[in-house]
């Protein structure tokens, strides 16, 4: 800007600053500074003295400073030099910097900058200013009923990561302190100092380490990584305040300034805290560890001052509020002491970031804590619904795949380049530990190590509490249904997507594991009632007969983009979410349809009922399972013709290597089908016909799996049964049951080909 | 919610809205001018500022817990029965949607027949038959009515009208600590006036005029502390009242007068401190110095609010110009402690409120948003007709 520009945005904010009814009047000063002064409003007895009980005056000048580039930033804020500092919500900076509020959460520019108006920004900043400057007048800053808040530490160029429960599980009664082993990254050159030209990051896992003497020890090391830039071993002491003589624990509640310069503010204020004897021993247990020794590096050193407050912190339950610090040692030869300027020595106060636990994730999730999955399927579905939930926070307890990443893979996987042709399972298991999880690794054919327990339990470990299966795989479908017994613990998903990434759809087992993912998979196939979704589910190119996105060779051709696929499969790890924070009996099919054209996307749910189960008479183990919804049907026919015998034909699917016939749908009887108290005679006229018309409507998945008929009485199958048993089998390959519906129960039988009785 | 007092912008006239930390209001007086309910009209619209703090009940009722009048005038009552449900609350309309007041609080004088001295306006009569019926339920049932049927007759009546009501009955000098049958501690309030009639005819003579004018001192509770705002009310009251009240309590109970915020009385005007007519005497009317320490009984920063119109020496009186310096003299000179409410207003565009809190009394400033509107032009170009073309 120009000196005229300048003075006229100066200018210009003062203006608009008049028309604030809190703006009393104010002044251009010089280096583009305005001085405003703020009217603030106090309690009446208080306004009286002109000066409220925490110093502010009931006109306070504040003095806004142009930045260069304004208006693309927002002014800076300052109080005047001896603007009491004992309040939360002024930036932390030494009793040599004039005092700046801290008026927004988050940045000010942004802020400043969210109107179009500069106007508007001036207007709103002031009008911040007007409210800090009241909330500061009556001590109202910190809002205990939601809790103590913390010093501001934001934007410090020193870190001190660490898991702050486990330090405050460090706190005792009676004071102390504690070493704990860390790594360390600092920048800057040798002779640079904290608070000046040389920041640490300093991490620790919480592992408590004594501070031991020996000269061959590792407690403390440094190595240079890059030209300003040296790594290496150090410790954080925690530091706790002792009792008080009453024996009560030491409560500081009043709020300090982060002004902490050096080692002799430190000192100061570790005295405020009640932390002076914890302190003190921690410095001199460091000087003893290096009596004698020389490292001609200097060693960044964490010191995290845990304070007891009133109540409890903002966001936490608990009332320790912690405090980082960093300090550097010089164990340089012929020394006085370790911190070369005494308690002049640099201290810069650090920011504290929580270490990276699964706990952390959650709360960023707002997620709570959910069963540990086994993930099957490590393709784009599957990477994607491991990495969602790992980063909320829930464990990953497998990964199996039998493929290898390939460079087509990265047009929608969630993981990158650098791992094309490393196995996918290994791949994702790689990302994971890098996110705190530890899980197995299988990497053989899926379907076929499910079906041996020994090779099953490294697919599904103990550990796993919900399976999800996104291989997209129906013989990894059949091979898990078959593998799991009633008494399995883990909640059983299956999902995927299909009509180019346009359909995705989860199931989601029932208790005891029924209904099963086939039970599902056949229910959704009978109840489909939405056009679009059915006719993207049937298509024979695109429907669920191809094998869409997973294993094989079909996701090289397919064409869909990850943004789809990726927006499909989000919903989808929300629903398993939800599922397995409110679980229930029932199973249930989630669905979604995204239209073509348009953002929207359609989501259904419907849950399943268990299926009910009959075994199969003359047969080798084979077992019926019906549908309630068909169930309901049958009986429900059987009573409206209460005295002659009923029937029609059962339609569902049958799964050889399950042994399983599912009915989830009915014909009714042709027109010639006759009824009688004894008897119940089929009859033929446009059966046929019918039967085909259903199974291609359900994209020929669904046929005549049998017939069903019932018994007035309490009788189980009769001669005649067992014979038309027989003439069913006789009459094609897949198995035909006969269902007899008697007032109480179903009976289920069937007939081996050639077979009568 | 935060215990705070309003004071309506209705110029000569009283409406405040006294809000409890036990979250129960109680509306003290009410002023609304026809031209305040016409939207067109630039008079305050005080009704709307009412009712966006008033709560609705379970059938979606809006209602005060309680309406104190502090005598039946039109500057003091006026509005009553547009606005108000009277009659059985049973009886609401949610097509009117008028206010339930759960209890009144009113002074005996609705026993009294209107008479030349006493000529009600409509609402003064409305508000008499309604007191009436709830007394007269009372009296039927001897048992506290369900919310809309409550009153609390504030004085004893004279001739014993009230000596079978007592139940209901605040006596003189004695402490109303209940708000619509609750008495939770969020507030207590000494009822000074109406003074009861004594052996003194030649007192009883002078004070027959206004001697109706309710006057209360009350105590508030702020976010559960006790005390933090005093708060002295009193209608209509004039000089010799005040003088008579400080002849009473000003030896052993000046304390029962103090206050943190005064209402003063009858809309500033001169007659509530001096017996001499400023028409009269002018400058040289003098101030009788028992009523003004009667109402001068400040604690540390104590304000004065005058709810009148903006107050000019050139007109007359109320509001009292007089009578503004001789309070800003009460306030330790300070005339930023004097507020005249109708100034508030051309200000700030919105009703004086003070909140109560931990801390003490607040003003609530001017909303910020409201500020930026104004501040910013927003709307300017619709302030004036703008020439366009060559």
């Amino acid at each position: 800007m120009s000196d005229r520009a300048s003075a006229d945005a100066a200018n210009h904010l003062l203006r608009v600053a008049r028309e604030h009814p809190e703006c009393a009047g104010g002044k251009v000063l010089a280096d583009l500074r305005i001085r405003l002064d703020m009217k603030v409003e106090m309690p009446l007895h208080l306004k009286a003295d002109g000066v409220s009980t925490t110093g502010v005056r009931t006109i306070e000048p504040v003095t806004f400073v142009l930045p260069p580039g304004y208006p693309w930033r927002s002014p800076s804020v300052t109080l005047r030099p001896d603007f009491p500092r004992s309040f939360p919500h002024l930036q932390p900076g030494s009793a040599t910097t004039l005092p700046r509020p801290c008026l927004v959460d988050g940045s000010q520019d942004e802020f400043f900058l969210q109107w179009g108006l500069v106007e508007y920004g001036i207007f709103h900043l002031i009008e911040q200013v007007a409210i800090w400057l009241r909330k500061a007048a009556i001590d109202a800053l910190i809002d205990s009923a939601q809790g103590w808040e913390p010093m501001l530490r934001r934007d410090l160029a020193d870190v001190i990561a660490l898991d702050a429960d486990s330090a405050r599980l460090a706190v005792t009664k009676s004071g102390g302190f504690a070493t704990w082993d860390a790594r360390y990254y600092r920048r800057g050159e040798r002779d640079a100092r904290v608070t000046v030209a040389a920041s640490a990051f300093i991490t620790s896992e919480g592992k408590a380490v004594p501070l031991r003497h020996k000269s061959d020890d590792d407690q403390f090391t440094a190595s240079r990584d890059k030209t300003d830039v040296t790594i290496g071993r150090t410790v954080v002491g925690i530091v706790w305040p002792d009792k008080l003589p009453s024996g009560k624990p030491h409560v500081s509640d009043r709020y300090w300034p982060e002004d902490i310069a050096s080692l002799g503010d430190l000192r100061d204020r570790a005295l405020q805290f009640g932390c002076e004897r914890g302190f003190e021993q921690l410095l001199s247990n460091i000087e003893r560890s290096f009596a004698g020794l020389v490292l001609r590096a200097p060693i960044p050193i964490g010191i995290l001052l845990c304070v007891r407050r009133p109540v409890h912190l903002i966001n936490s339950a608990s009332p320790i509020e912690l405090l980082p610090y960093v300090v550097e040692i010089r164990p340089e030869p012929r020394r006085g002491s370790l911190f070369a300027q005494g308690d002049k020595e640099p201290v810069a106060p650090a920011m504290h970031y929580q270490l990276l636990t699964a706990a952390l994730l959650r709360t960023l999730s707002a997620a709570p804590a959910r069963p540990a999955i086994a993930m099957l399927g490590c393709g784009s579905v599957g990477s994607k619904l491991a990495l969602h939930a790992a980063r909320g926070g829930q464990e990953v307890v497998a990964v199996s795949d039998q493929g290898s990443l390939r460079p087509h893979n990265m047009a929608r996987h969630a993981l990158g380049g650098r791992h094309i042709a490393t196995d996918k399972a290994e791949a994702l298991a790689e990302e994971l530990r890098d996110l705190k999880q530890q899980p197995a690794v299988y990497n053989g054919d899926i379907a076929a190590a499910l079906r041996f327990p020994a090779s099953r339990r490294d697919i599904l470990p103990a550990a796993s509490e919900a399976v999800v299966n996104a291989t997209a795989s129906l013989s990894v479908r059949e091979a898990l249904v078959g593998s799991t017994q009633e008494r399995d613990r883990p909640r059983l998903f299956e999902a995927a997507l299909f009509g180019k990434g346009r359909v995705a759809y989860l199931l989601v087992d029932g208790k005891g594991h029924n209904p099963n993912h086939s039970d599902l998979m056949a229910e959704l196939y009978a109840t489909i009632d939405d056009s679009e979704t059915a006719a993207l589910l049937f298509d024979p190119d695109e429907g669920l007969a191809q094998i869409q996105i997973g294993q094989g060779c079909g996701s090289l051709t397919m064409a869909v983009d990850d943004a789809q696929l990726s927006m499909m499969t989000a919903a989808l790890s929300k629903e398993i979410g939800r599922a397995l924070d409110h679980p229930v009996k029932e199973g249930a099919i989630v669905i979604g349809v995204s239209e073509e054209n348009s953002p929207a996307t359609r989501w259904s749910k419907q849950a399943v009922p268990s299926f009910e189960t009959v075994l199969i008479d003359g047969s080798d183990g084979w077992q019926l399972r019906i549908s309630q919804r068909v169930a309901k049907r049958i009986r429900q026919d059987a009573k409206l013709y209460g005295n002659v015998e009923t029937g029609g034909i059962m339609i569902g699917l049958s799964s050889a290597r399950l042994k399983t016939v599912t009915v989830v749908d009915l014909l009714d009887a042709p027109p010639d089908s006759t009824r009688s108290a004894s008897l119940f005679l089929l009859g033929t006229q446009g059966l046929q016909a019918q039967i085909n018309d259903r199974h291609e409507v359900s994209g020929r998945t669904l046929f005549d799996v049998g017939t069903w008929h019932s018994h007035l009485a309490e009788q189980g199958p009769s001669p005649t049964d067992w014979r038309t048993a027989a003439d069913l089998a006789a009459g094609r390959a897949p198995p035909s049951v006969l269902l007899i519906a008697t007032p109480t129960r179903f009976h289920a039988l069937i007939a081996k080909k050639g077979e009568s009785r | 919610m935060t215990a705070s007092i309003i004071f309506f912008p209705v110029n000569n006239g009283d409406m405040t809205l006294a809000t409890f930390d036990n979250d129960q209001q109680l509306l003290i007086d009410l002023h609304v001018r026809k031209a305040a309910d016409d939207p067109d009209d630039d008079t305050p619209d005080v009704m709307a500022q009412l009712r966006e703090h008033l709560k609705r009940d379970e059938k979606n009722r809006p209602y005060v817990d309680g309406f104190l009048l502090s005598h039946p005038d039109k500057d003091h009552i006026g509005g009553l029965v547009s606005h108000f449900h009277l009659g059985p609350p049973e009886e609401w309309n949610k097509d009117d949607d008028k206010i339930i007041i759960r209890e009144m609080l009113s002074s005996p004088i609705v026993f009294r027949r209107a008479s030349t001295e006493h000529v009600l306006c409509e609402d003064a009569k409305a508000w008499a038959k309604e007191a009436r019926r709830r007394v007269k339920l009372y009296r039927d049932t001897k048992t506290i009515g369900v919310e809309g049927n409550r009153i609390q007759i504030l004085g004893e009546d004279i001739d014993g009208k009230t000596d079978d009501i007592l139940g209901i009955v605040v006596k003189t000098d004695s402490l109303l600590t209940s708000l619509n049958r609750v008495s939770a501690g969020a507030f207590e309030a000494r009822l000074l006036a109406p003074l009861p009639k004594g052996d003194d005819e030649e007192v009883d003579q002078l004070l027959a005029k206004n001697r109706s004018s309710v006057i209360l001192r009350f105590s508030i509770r702020g976010a559960g502390y006790l005390d933090k705002c005093r708060f002295l009310s009193g209608g209509d009251a004039e000089v010799a009242i005040w003088e008579r009240l400080w002849d009473k309590h000003g030896s052993k109970n000046a304390d029962w007068l103090q206050y943190d915020i005064l209402q003063t009385p009858h809309h500033c005007s001169w007659h509530s401190l001096s017996y001499d007519s400023f028409s009269t005497y002018g400058e040289d009317a003098e101030v009788c110095e028992s009523a003004r320490s009667a109402l001068a009984q400040t604690r540390k920063g104590a304000i004065i609010v005058a709810s009148c119109e903006h107050i000019d020496p050139e007109d007359a009186d109320p509001p009292s110009d007089k009578a503004k310096r001789e309070y800003i003299s009460i306030v330790d000179g300070k005339k930023d402690r004097f507020i005249c409410v109708a100034d508030v207003w051309e200000n700030e565009e919105q009703p004086l409120q003070y909140d109560i809190g931990s801390n003490g009394i607040i003003k609530v400033v001017k909303s910020a948003a409201k500020a930026a509107v104004t501040a910013l032009g927003i709307g300017a170009t619709a302030a004036q007709a703008r020439p366009h073309g060559s």
